[in-house]
């Protein structure tokens, strides 16, 4: 029967379906917040759980953590407001380096009248890039450049800035091969990487004529090089070069300044957190140059301070600054010289490695092995001169094919620097302690020049490298720093004595092939004072009796046997380190770590004896076994037979124990940590995952929510709060690499402890603070983040930084453990290593922080460790970290979101992980939970409890405690736009129904003929 | 009853809606090739968006109103469910972040979300016109 739309039941219709749609919309939107709860929270400032507090308390001080600016109120906030932005500058002005000088070109006078050029003035790098300072670099508080140097007192040629301020022109960081993973082939999502330098036609003979006949005192030129997460500098980039080396567009531009001959001074900024190529600065006429890294929210002042005199520069170089960028043996085998799996083809449609593609198809082998910066251009050094049978002379790594010469190979080596005055540094004598197992050197510096100035005092030390060593392919390294320290500002003719204490532990080696273990080798030992490690290393030849000695520019050198001292053990010792100072034996745990272990002989790994046949030219490419497929697959747990029952354990009962009671609850007191676990059940447990920049609150014992901050150059994206009256952003510091510059043990400190200042005040119990990364090679996105090509160097900068913010109370987690050097392929990238690399290089770089307490968190590392994600090793989670380090605390994978090889939850649990990044959706609480449930897996959940015990023992010693007292309770609160949602659904389930019955009631009708021809419609 | 009956008297909204359905349909056939490359397959979009093609198909046969305003909500079943599965995707193009996701698969993505939208958009234009043309 026809039947009648009446436009009113299609109104109602129409209504009704669209509210439906409204109302499905409604739902979802209001199922994703839920699950992204944490997320939301952290962005709108709400929360999902409040602490009542117990009134009956109030009398009790319950601030366990203070601020040594007094107590928390607006006027104390903007005292730190000032501290953080007066102690940016500083550390600028410390960590700034001075490459070259001549004829004193810097300082420059006040009032110069100066041209800058290069578009990085309104396009400057101020932060390392990335998830990490996410602090801005925006803003009011922010200094750029030209605020600097106008404040400082010089006259800007504002035609040619404001040129470039109109340019289109935009420099783009992206490696673009992530996507892709071709070489130089645009990803399809990616933007391509644009260098941002104006090309050489945009100087018109306009802009030319401003700098003809004034603003020429001085040419500033700046040049930029922008990474950071994800974004790794390019081996070879869209012009075919290195992104290190000078570009054709910057080449123009300082052809152009040189060529103008109108300029008394050219002075050349680097703002770079990546070692650029410098070996253009005389081809191009450069007076002086400064490197200034990533100088932050308030850096560049220091930048204007250097260059006005104000401040006077002592900062040193913490990596090599070699010819060619791509000269390092490490360069020659890792990032765009990664590799794949020969058989990759079998590995994807092996039926053993089901995760996604591009997490199990990309191999590095450290072919380079110790020698990695200084390490290997002085180690070849040395043996070119007192070895030349080694083949350190041959054109093997030769960056010009002929022979290697190390002045041509270097353009300035690690520890370099000048300073507008000049020292004089005395090494006055070394002790050593037998009960601490430390020596002291005393070093007299005294001011030699008419500036007052710091100076940084830098020693080095050599071991032996005999017959031993030799047959058992022990390497050693020519030099290695193992102490710093710094004077204060001393005055022209004033003297300090900087006294230095050097762990002799750090000048063990690692014996992977006999020994197994730490060993100190027999032979002569010289500790070594110098200027930078290339200094050091004359001075040792020096003692060594060595001639044909040059300093990095190829002058003609004698070193200087009086800053040396030297002692000799006369046997091998394998016991003074065979045992950590837990009582655990250290020995290898990393051997299927080492291809050589799959396929005998694959790699000789580069050795001081033969460097013509041992360099690695060329990345070695292998295959993977069935085996191999197994442990890359990585979903290797099982429950034990053994294991336990759930039921065998008691969760959920009331002990009487709270979140605050455990700050004073020492780690090893097993009985009480194991009552205040047993009060939450297993789902509290297991909630205590999935962290999305916090974790969620635990009722039965009264753990707050929180969130934390994601930093190294700053505590996060994070303001501070409302009720202090200033809600700005905080500060971004210069990066860690200009920190390390510093070489000032002050400064490292402060850094610390403002960070956790600032942390204090926005509530953050806890953030990602420390690199522990090395910059393996000058390409490493991250390397802004990372302290120093040097592992001994980063372990003791991380001492001092990291145990300075967790002694005020907040948690600084360091990263990446381990090896995550560089950005290309790094999810799932599969890395082989010896285990004397891995120990003394990425290993030992995070030993300092993680040892002895310094710090209590610390995230792994994308990749893997040989064949096994990082987050999995149980050799690195557990037998090294917990067992020989005698780590306590919070160990976070890096972010899981995505899934894949990330979310075998169950291995990398039991492997030792505690908590998993960035998981929005709690999918590894939910996998966790399941399977302890499922299979009755009691091992499972003692992994977890154990994984709860550190996670809260982390938390319990920070400022998470503030405010809590014994009676406190945690109550859950719906957050704001949760209710707004529940409203929304109920709202549009309603004008849904609604439209619904006034469908019904409108509904459609037969039309009904009647005998006088008519038409009537009926119900 | 033939085929061309079941086209009789059509009016602009059954057309509308039966374009909406063979949307759903090829958006199912998309999914399921999206899906094998990206290793997912959620029967939160295949069930929903194969109900609006048997609604549609249903339509050949049977007028009713109610089926006419619950197709577009399926549709946006479907399509919530696809977006929330692809929200680590979004958010690592947007923010440039490989760890989230595989931004590779944007494309397919985005042509996904414009073919299920568009099906949901005609569905619901649909149920305000007339299926069928007055007597």
């Amino acid at each position: 029967m026809p039947q009648r739309e009446s436009r009113q039941a299609r109104l109602w219709r129409g209504l009704t379906s669209t509210l439906a749609v409204l109302l499905v919309l409604a739902l979802f939107a209001t199922q994703t917040a839920i699950t992204y709860t944490g997320t939301l929270n952290s962005y709108l400032g709400t929360t999902t759980s409040e602490v009542v507090y117990d009134e009956d308390a109030s009398g009790e001080d319950t601030t366990y953590w203070t601020s040594e600016f007094g107590e928390f109120s607006a006027e104390n906030l903007q005292s730190l407001i000032q501290a953080t932005y007066d102690e940016s500058v500083l550390e600028q002005e410390e960590g700034s380096v001075l490459l070259k000088n001549d004829d004193n070109a810097l300082p420059l006078a006040s009032g110069s009248r100066v041209t800058l050029f290069g578009h990085a003035f309104v396009q400057p790098v101020y932060s390392p890039g990335g998830a990490n300072s996410g602090a801005a670099s925006t803003g009011t508080y922010l200094i750029t450049p030209y605020d600097a140097l106008a404040e400082a007192g010089f006259a800007i040629n504002d035609t040619l800035y404001s040129a470039y301020q109109a340019s289109d022109t935009t420099r783009v960081a992206s490696n673009n091969l992530q996507i892709s993973g071709g070489p130089n082939s645009t990803g399809e999502f990616n933007a391509a990487p644009v260098q941002g330098e104006e090309p050489i036609g945009f100087y018109t003979d306009e802009l030319r004529a401003s700098w003809q006949d004034d603003y020429n005192d001085v040419a500033i030129v700046m040049l930029a090089r922008e990474g950071g997460e994800d974004t790794e500098m390019m081996m070879e980039d869209p012009e075919g070069i290195s992104a290190l080396a000078l570009h054709q567009d910057e080449r123009d531009m300082l052809a152009m300044i040189r060529d103008s001959g109108v300029f008394d001074k050219i002075i050349v900024l680097l703002n770079s957190n990546y070692q650029m190529e410098v070996e253009w600065l005389d081809e191009y006429g450069v007076d002086a140059c400064l490197w200034i890294g990533t100088p932050g929210l308030r850096g560049f002042e220091g930048v204007a301070n250097l260059l006005t005199g104000q401040a006077n520069p002592s900062g040193r170089l913490v990596d090599t600054y070699a010819a060619d960028s791509l000269s390092s043996p490490a360069a020659h085998v890792s990032s765009q010289n990664s590799t794949t799996w020969t058989n990759l083809d079998e590995v994807i449609n092996s039926g053993i490695v089901t995760d996604a593609e591009n997490n199990v198809s990309h191999v590095v082998i450290q072919a380079e092995g110790i020698y990695v910066g200084y390490k290997y251009y002085e180690t070849r050094y040395e043996d070119a001169i007192l070895n030349p049978s080694s083949g350190a002379s041959s054109s093997a790594g030769s960056s010009d094919g002929g022979a290697w010469v190390y002045q041509d190979e270097v353009s300035y080596p690690f520890g370099y620097g000048l300073s507008y005055t000049t020292f004089e540094q005395t090494l006055d004598g070394v002790t050593y302690d037998e009960v601490s197992d430390t020596f002291t050197a005393t070093v007299t510096v005294t001011n030699t020049g008419d500036a007052a100035g710091k100076s940084a005092v830098q020693l080095y030390v050599q071991t032996p490298y005999g017959a031993y060593e030799r047959e058992n392919l022990v390497e050693k390294s020519a030099v290695q720093v193992i102490g710093f320290g710094k004077t204060g500002l001393l005055e022209p003719g004033a003297s300090e004595t900087v006294e230095v204490s050097i762990d002799r532990y750090l000048m063990a080696s690692y014996d992977d092939s006999n020994t197994k273990g730490y060993i100190l080798s027999a032979g002569d030992y010289y500790l070594s004072l110098g200027d930078d490690a290339h200094d050091a290393l004359n001075n040792i030849l020096a003692a060594k009796g060595a001639t044909g000695l040059v300093d990095h520019e190829g002058n003609e050198v004698a070193g200087d046997a009086a800053k040396t001292y030297h002692w000799t053990y006369d046997a091998l010792d394998t016991e003074s380190y065979r045992y950590s100072d837990t009582g655990e034996l250290v020995t290898n745990q990393f051997d299927d770590c080492d291809i050589n272990y799959w396929f005998p002989d694959t790699v000789t790994y580069l050795t001081r004896q033969d460097w013509a046949n041992t360099f690695p030219e060329e990345p070695v490419e292998v295959a993977c076994t069935e085996e191999m497929m197994v442990l890359l697959q990585g979903d290797t747990y099982e429950k034990p037979e053994d294991a336990p029952s759930v039921d065998d354990y008691t969760q959920g009962t009331n002990n009487g124990l709270t979140f605050v009671m455990m700050k004073d609850v020492d780690y090893d007191d097993e009985e009480t940590w194991n009552r205040y676990l047993d009060q939450m059940t297993v789902e509290e447990l297991a909630s205590q995952l999935a962290d999305m920049f916090g974790t969620a609150e635990v009722a039965s014992v009264g753990k707050p929510a929180f969130s934390e901050g994601d930093g190294t150059a700053s505590v996060g994206s994070n303001t501070f709060p409302e009720e202090y009256g200033d809600t700005r952003d905080v500060c971004l510091y210069p990066s860690s690499t200009v920190a390390a510059c510093t070489w000032s043990p002050e400064r490292l400190q402060r850094r610390g402890e403002l960070l956790a200042e600032e942390a204090l005040y926005c509530n953050l119990p806890s953030f990602w603070a420390g690199g522990g990364n090395i910059h393996r090679t000058p390409f490493g996105g991250r390397n802004g983040e990372y302290y120093s090509e040097d592992s001994i160097l980063t372990y003791l900068y991380t001492e001092i930084q990291l145990s300075a913010t967790q002694s005020r109370g907040v948690s600084p987690g360091i990263k990446h453990l381990a090896g995550n050097d560089q950005e290309l392929y790094r999810e799932g990238l599969v890395m082989f290593f010896n285990e004397q690399a891995f120990r003394e290089g990425a290993l030992k770089a995070f030993e300092g922080a993680l040892s002895h307490d310094n710090t209590l968190a610390l995230m792994q590392s994308f990749n893997r460790l040989g064949l096994t994600w990082s987050s999995s090793s149980y050799a690195l989670n557990t037998q090294v970290l917990r067992n020989e380090w005698g780590f306590k605390g919070q160990v976070e994978t890096d972010g899981v979101a995505g899934g894949s090889y990330k979310s075998h939850f169950s291995t990398s649990l039991t492997a030792g992980t505690t908590t998993y990044c960035i998981d929005p959706t709690g999918s590894s609480t939910a996998a966790i939970l399941q399977e302890i449930t499922a299979n009755d897996d009691g091992c499972l959940l003692g992994c977890l409890r154990d994984a709860v015990k550190n996670y809260h023992y982390m938390l319990s010693r920070t400022n998470l405690t503030n405010g809590l007292s014994v009676n406190s309770t945690i109550r859950s609160v719906m957050p704001w736009w949760q209710t707004a949602l529940y409203v929304l659904d109920v709202v549009m389930a309603v004008l849904t129904a609604g439209c619904a019955v006034m469908l019904f009631r409108s509904g459609r009708h037969p039309v009904i003929e009647v005998k006088d021809g008519g038409k009537k419609t009926g119900r | 009853m033939n085929l061309k009956s079941c086209f009789s008297g059509r009016a602009a909204g059954w057309y509308l809606a039966l374009a909406g359905g063979v949307l759903a349909l090829i958006s199912i056939v998309f999914y399921a090739v999206y899906g094998a490359a990206a290793g997912e397959r959620n029967l939160l979009i295949y069930l929903p968006l194969a109900a609006v093609v048997v609604l549609e198909v249903l339509s050949l046969f049977w007028e009713n109103d109610w089926l006419i305003a619950l197709a577009p909500a399926l549709g946006m079943i479907a399509l919530c469910a696809f977006v929330v599965d692809s929200v680590y995707t979004f958010v690592g193009y947007f923010f440039n972040l490989a760890m989230f996701g595989d931004v590779s698969m944007m494309g397919s993505i985005v042509r996904l979300c414009v073919l299920m939208g568009a099906a949901v958009l005609l569905l619901l234009v649909s149920a305000y016109l007339r299926h069928r043309k007055t007597a």
